[in-house]
């Protein structure tokens, strides 16, 4: 087991690399400049010379565009991020690390709230509408969470702003501490939630319909095996034979979306922060993306890679650890 | 061409039609899924057995299978009645309704689609005495609530599967799954008790070291040592009938005779009655007392091993033991292989069952009167019955 995982974490490393390559060679290529978009006012205005942008762009070493060019510059990044150092942000000053590491528990807490009640509500639902298969729950249920997964998001987040914070006031209609006020301690942290809910509710009521039918599928394909019958077969209650004997398989191939979990924890909900204006991880890396911040965008999306390689890692682990068939070989 | 093209097809449903059979469906499934979960007291549910000597008897059974094509009727009026201490085999083709009639003893046919919609299934477990009139109580299972069936699965009846590779639970070891039944079924039993038990249940199924097999997991055995597992699994409760449906078809030959020697020892050791499903005349020849052919839902014949195979009657039972093959090569022609016979036609569309014999149009001694109505149960023995026009006058 320790030398499959040890493995494993060297290879990933091979991966990170070849991930960091694409990145950096697309950053590139993008037809945006973060100084020609920041020096085009001065520029027009005549205060400034193309000359004098131009000089700056090999300052930032952005000036050579062409395939060497972008390989060097790929380069003295690999070389700064194993003397772990992710540069700076243009548009924050700020290491990057730094920024990240600010920004990204607000988004931690946004999106760890919303899968826990999103495994929560839709493992439930995903069983009871697999148990009463074809009945009038299994089909609310199912087009219930289907509206909720055909949302756009923006639009579901717009409709309750327009009528829980607008409408009935109930709640804030964006940021994540009320202006004005100065609270400390808990009602600091009571005030955040309170500016939170909204965004959780849209990540919840998104996420359930996914989850609730794989769920719904794994169960009903586990209660039609031949296993299930033989529980049956030996006087197990109906409840003992889905909680006992169907649960355990059922939840087998839900581990294989851990892999997916952990880098949506971490890695924010670019639209959803976007929409509430929560300053959260997401909406910097939608802004960097607007802005053309290379490192920053660079640093965000290695963040993310590396959570996807540990969050891949950690699925095939509990598959080994939930289901007694799989070993996790050399 | 034009007439040819408005000409309907028998196989294609209209909307209306698909609907109809939709709503009665729905209709038909909510009745008896209701009847299931109703609270039903005790007396509601006993009868008196026709012959105490019986373990089983079925009587006149319906299931039928609610699809959205119509509805199947797959067990079709069946009788028969499975003697204490015996083995009744019964034997059809595939989709004749043998499984399901097992299934329908246990109440595990598939619901909701599958229901048992008529018939009496008379089961006698010894423990309900006597009425006033001197009959033996015992209870109707056709009548049962599921609640009260989960104390007759595993401990008075139980079941073998056709499939051993798939019909344990892979993510629980053999033991847990061998503990399930005993700490379910037994009185006062605790786990350290249970495990003596069910070890005690793997030795007698001749499994080596049981203690060490008990830790294992099911896909760490074989085919047939899993299906020795699901015997010692049957047994565990001393049942008094063991329903063993198709136990053998999944396994290879050597461990065929294998697992049929097994059971054969271990209905002798426990006096259970047996009720063995198969498609294999070679296993019941071997095995059963009492024989059942099944065709299309119904029964056909039935009667003892020695008159189903000495004296086969209907024209299919007939049909089935040509069927086989032989390895009798003729001498004189060298080694030369016989063409494996096989019964023309096929079987009759379950969801419209024809009003004549199921088995007219295949029959090679069909005669007139074979068109008209089902042929009644012909009584040609004390044993032997057929269902079949050709013996009306021999009664």
């Amino acid at each position: 087991m320790l030398k499959y995982i040890v493995k494993r974490l060297l290879l990933s490393i091979l991966i990170l690399f070849g991930v960091s390559l694409i990145i950096y060679f697309l950053v590139r290529m993008m037809p945006m400049s973060y100084l020609d978009t920041k020096f085009s006012a001065q520029i027009q205005a005549g205060t400034i010379k193309q000359e004098q942008v131009d000089a700056f762009k090999e300052i930032y070493g952005l000036a050579d565009n062409s395939f060497l060019g972008i390989l060097k510059g790929y380069f003295v990044w690999v070389g700064n991020m194993l003397k772990l150092d992710l540069g700076v942000s243009f548009v924050h000053s700020e290491p990057v690390g730094k920024v990240i590491a600010e920004h990204m528990w607000v988004s931690f807490f946004i999106a760890f709230v919303a899968t826990v009640l999103q495994f929560l509500i839709a493992i439930p639902l995903g069983i009871t509408s697999a148990t009463h298969q074809y009945s009038v729950r299994d089909y609310s249920v199912t087009v219930l969470t289907m509206v909720g997964i055909s949302l756009p998001s923006f639009f579901f987040a717009a409709l309750l702003i327009r009528v829980f914070a607008s409408g009935l006031g109930w709640f804030p209609v964006q940021g994540l501490v009320s202006g004005g006020a100065s609270y400390s301690g808990i009602a600091y942290y009571l005030d955040m939630l309170w500016h939170l809910v909204l965004p959780m509710i849209v990540l919840v009521v998104l996420s359930i319909g996914g989850l609730m039918r794989y769920t719904r599928t794994n169960m009903l394909e586990v209660l039609n095996s031949d296993y299930i019958r033989t529980a049956r077969a030996k006087g197990l209650s109906e409840k003992k034979t889905i909680y006992v004997h169907a649960f355990r398989n059922t939840m087998i191939p839900l581990a294989t979306l851990l892999a997916g979990i952990l880098p949506s924890l971490f890695g924010g909900a670019m639209i959803t922060e976007e929409v509430f204006a929560i300053k959260g991880i997401g909406q910097l890396a939608y802004a960097s993306l607007k802005q053309a911040d290379i490192p920053f965008i660079m640093g965000y999306n290695m963040f993310l890679a590396v959570l996807t390689v540990i969050g891949t890692l950690l699925s095939d682990i509990m598959y080994a650890i939930v289901d007694p068939r799989v070993k996790l070989g050399k | 061409m034009k007439s040819t093209e408005k000409k309907k097809n028998p196989y294609l449903l209209s909307f209306k039609e698909s609907r109809a059979i939709i709503k009665s469906n729905m209709k038909a499934m909510k009745t008896y899924e209701k009847r299931k979960r109703a609270k039903v007291l005790p007396e509601q549910y006993t009868t008196v057995m026709k012959n105490a000597d019986n373990v089983l008897e079925i009587e006149d059974l319906h299931t039928y299978f609610f699809t959205d094509n119509g509805v199947v009727k797959s067990v079709n009026g069946v009788s028969l009645e499975v003697p204490r201490d015996k083995i009744v085999g019964i034997v059809g083709e595939s989709g004749c309704g043998k499984s399901v009639t097992s299934l329908s003893v246990m109440q595990l046919v598939q619901a909701p689609q599958g229901q048992i919609t008529g018939g009496e299934i008379r089961f006698n477990n010894d423990t309900l005495g006597y009425d006033e009139k001197g009959n033996h109580k015992c209870y109707d299972i056709v009548k049962m609530p599921t609640s009260a069936m989960y104390g007759i699965r595993g401990k008075d009846i139980s079941m073998i599967f056709q499939e051993p590779m798939t019909s344990l639970n892979p993510v629980f070891t053999i033991g847990k799954q061998l503990d399930e039944v005993i700490l379910l079924h037994g009185e006062n039993m605790d786990k350290e008790k249970a495990k003596a038990h069910s070890i005690n249940m793997l030795s007698l199924v001749g499994i080596p070291m049981p203690e060490k097999i008990y830790g294992y997991y099911p896909h760490q055995l074989s085919g047939g040592m899993r299906q020795r597992v699901m015997i010692a699994m049957a047994l565990s409760g001393s049942p008094k009938l063991i329903i063993a449906d198709e136990p053998t078809t999944a396994l290879d030959v050597t461990i065929q005779s294998q697992i049929l020697d097994l059971l054969k020892k271990v209905q002798r050791q426990s006096h259970a009655a047996v009720m063995l499903i198969t498609h294999d005349l070679g296993v019941v020849a071997e095995m059963a007392d009492y024989v059942v052919v099944m065709y299309a839902g119904k029964i056909v014949e039935k009667g003892t091993v020695f008159d189903i195979f000495d004296n086969p009657l209907h024209p299919y039972t007939m049909g089935i033991q040509k069927a086989k093959p032989s390895f009798s090569a003729d001498k004189k022609s060298g080694h030369e292989q016989q063409d494996l016979y096989s019964i023309p036609g096929s079987v009759p569309n379950p969801i419209n069952l024809p009003d004549t014999c199921f088995f007219k149009d295949r029959c090679d001694r069909c005669k007139e009167c074979c068109s008209g109505g089902y042929p009644r149960e012909i009584k040609v023995s004390e044993t032997h019955s057929v269902f079949c026009h050709l013996y009306e006058d021999a009664e």
